[in-house]
């Protein structure tokens, strides 16, 4: 069976006035099918950088990405890829039934056919009541289901989330992360997630991987073995204070020693 | 429970809540004006009282309305066709880069052409008929349309190209779907610019060579010192103007309800 993502050796360096950035230095990852994986790191790691190669946005200046097994940009085309923005970027021209419309009218699927799926996917996100609202109507946090329903659509093999829950406040990241296992668990997505909350990492994720920056690279992984369907309550058990201990050992040990090696 | 409106008043409470600062304020200066001309001495012909203005209005319909008839098919007319010029125009160069290099520059200096010094050459290619009239204002709405057109196709959100980038969107899917929708603010907030300026340029080029409209009217009562018919003429090309105005502000609201902008004057 083939990886739902295998990255080899990838590197991105930026031109950045007159110097270079080292985005991504010889980055290493596998994400199996029906995996969900975090990526964490500080700011400026290349997270993001990971997710828009995946995405076929950037192209690599080193080594290759290769997505169920083909290019990315096949992978595009054969639309078997989902991203979720840092913002919930919806069209405001489109009320919420034709922002979740947009990826089926894009692909061309007949109407008939598309408002169903739609609709079925504004159901399951928990906004039939908001179907007719424009987004500025919205709250962040229903905004930024919308754009998850949109994503999840084409029912794509994988979904690329770019911390899609940063700019929500404590207590709706909470609700989101809960909602996200839940659709987690109905459907046979393989998830890539980036965040730079441990907490959130360590609950949603199968795996989690603790990045480092300049150059952006990966300093440890860890598995999460808590068993599904995941809790509230599991954040007091012994594993999850072991990861989350360690996670921060490594995110901050990496961030001192940059730090000190510049 | 988001949409709840800040203002519960009843509908009519709400329009004359928002209308009466304006009637006071019209009451006030008609109520100086008219001070002004029947009591403190101001002489007619420099500034006729408003009854005055008004009577030469009903006394006279005909030609009031005969002239801003012919001013409002020229602006019209004018207005029509360099829209649709335009917006052609900003189509093609946006979908030809090279072209659109080529040619910022004077578009530039095309939005800034003073309306009078062209008028006079567009009479003697055109004649003094309304077709001259029509041409200056084609030119004079032409820029301003095609300019913030062209803005508004590349104003799509970098991230929302990155979305149709890897919904993978073809170009013209990229055109229709993402960046004509975001043209539109700046296409509206262009005709409201060059909804006045056709009227404008239609009474002016009426000023410099005509047989009929509201400059010709204007210029004909200022010969014979008919103050009371300038100042009804000036009346109904601000008429007129409004009027253009109105039609803007209505399309705007029933095509892009969901901009800001919509939104805040509501």
């Amino acid at each position: 069976m083939t990886a739902a993502v295998v990255a080899r050796e990838l590197s991105v360096t930026f031109e950045s006035g007159g110097g270079q950035f080292q985005a991504l230095n010889a980055f290493n990852l596998t994400v199996e099918k029906n995996e969900f994986v975090s990526l964490i790191g500080p700011s400026g790691c290349g997270k993001t950088t990971v997710l828009r190669c995946i995405a076929d946005l950037i192209s690599p200046t080193g080594g290759s990405v290769m997505v169920n097994g083909i290019p990315p940009r096949d992978a595009i085309k054969k639309r078997d890829i989902g991203y979720v923005f840092q913002s919930a970027t919806l069209l405001e021209w489109r009320n919420v039934l034709k922002n979740v419309m947009l990826p089926l009218e894009l692909a061309g699927v007949p109407r008939a056919e598309a408002l169903p799926r739609a609709e079925a996917m504004i159901e399951r996100v928990g906004l039939t009541d908001f179907v007719k609202n424009y987004p500025r109507q919205l709250s962040g946090g229903m905004q930024q289901r919308v754009a998850i329903a949109r994503s999840l659509v084409m029912n794509p093999d994988i979904i690329l989330m770019d911390e899609p829950f940063a700019a929500l406040d404590e207590i709706t990241r909470d609700d989101m992360n809960r909602w996200l296992l839940e659709v987690f668990a109905q459907s046979s997505t393989t998830i890539l997630f980036v965040t730079h909350n441990i907490r959130e990492a360590i609950m949603l994720s199968d795996r989690v991987v603790v990045m480092a920056a300049r150059p952006g690279r990966i300093v440890k992984e860890f598995k999460v073995s808590m068993p599904r369907p995941r809790t509230a309550e599991q954040t007091f058990t012994d594993e999850f204070s072991r990861i989350r201990q360690e996670a921060e050992e490594a995110l901050y040990g990496a961030a001192t020693r940059t730090k000190v090696g510049e | 429970m988001i949409m709840a409106s800040k203002n519960q008043r009843s509908k009519p409470a709400a329009v004359w809540h928002g209308v009466w600062p304006a009637l006071l304020v019209a009451v006030v200066v008609i109520g100086l004006w008219y001070s002004a001309s029947h009591f403190w001495g101001m002489p007619k012909y420099i500034l006729p009282a408003p009854d005055l203005i008004l009577k030469e209005a009903i006394e006279n319909p005909n030609s009031l309305l005969r002239n801003g008839w012919v001013t409002l098919v020229e602006a019209t007319t004018g207005f029509a066709v360099g829209v649709l010029l335009a917006v052609f125009v900003a189509l093609v160069l946006d979908s030809w880069r090279f072209l659109e290099k080529g040619m910022s520059p004077y578009l530039v200096v095309g939005l800034n052409i003073p309306i009078v010094a062209i008028a006079p050459a567009v009479i003697i290619w055109f004649g003094f008929g309304m077709m001259s009239k029509i041409v200056v204002a084609a030119i004079l709405t032409f820029f301003p349309v095609v300019i913030y057109t062209l803005k508004g196709l590349k104003a799509a959100d970098r991230r929302e190209v990155d979305l149709f980038s890897v919904l993978s969107a073809s170009r013209i899917q990229g055109l229709l779907k993402l960046r004509m929708p975001s043209s539109l603010p700046f296409f509206f907030a262009a005709l409201r610019v060059a909804s006045a300026a056709s009227v404008l340029a239609a009474v002016v080029a009426e000023f410099i060579q005509a047989n009929a409209g509201i400059g010709y009217l204007i210029l004909t009562a200022a010969y014979t010192n008919n103050t009371p018919r300038i100042w009804a003429a000036v009346a109904v090309s601000a008429g007129i103007a409004l009027l253009f105005y109105w039609v803007v502000t209505v399309a705007e609201r029933k095509i892009i309800p969901w901009h800001a902008s919509v939104d805040a004057r509501n």
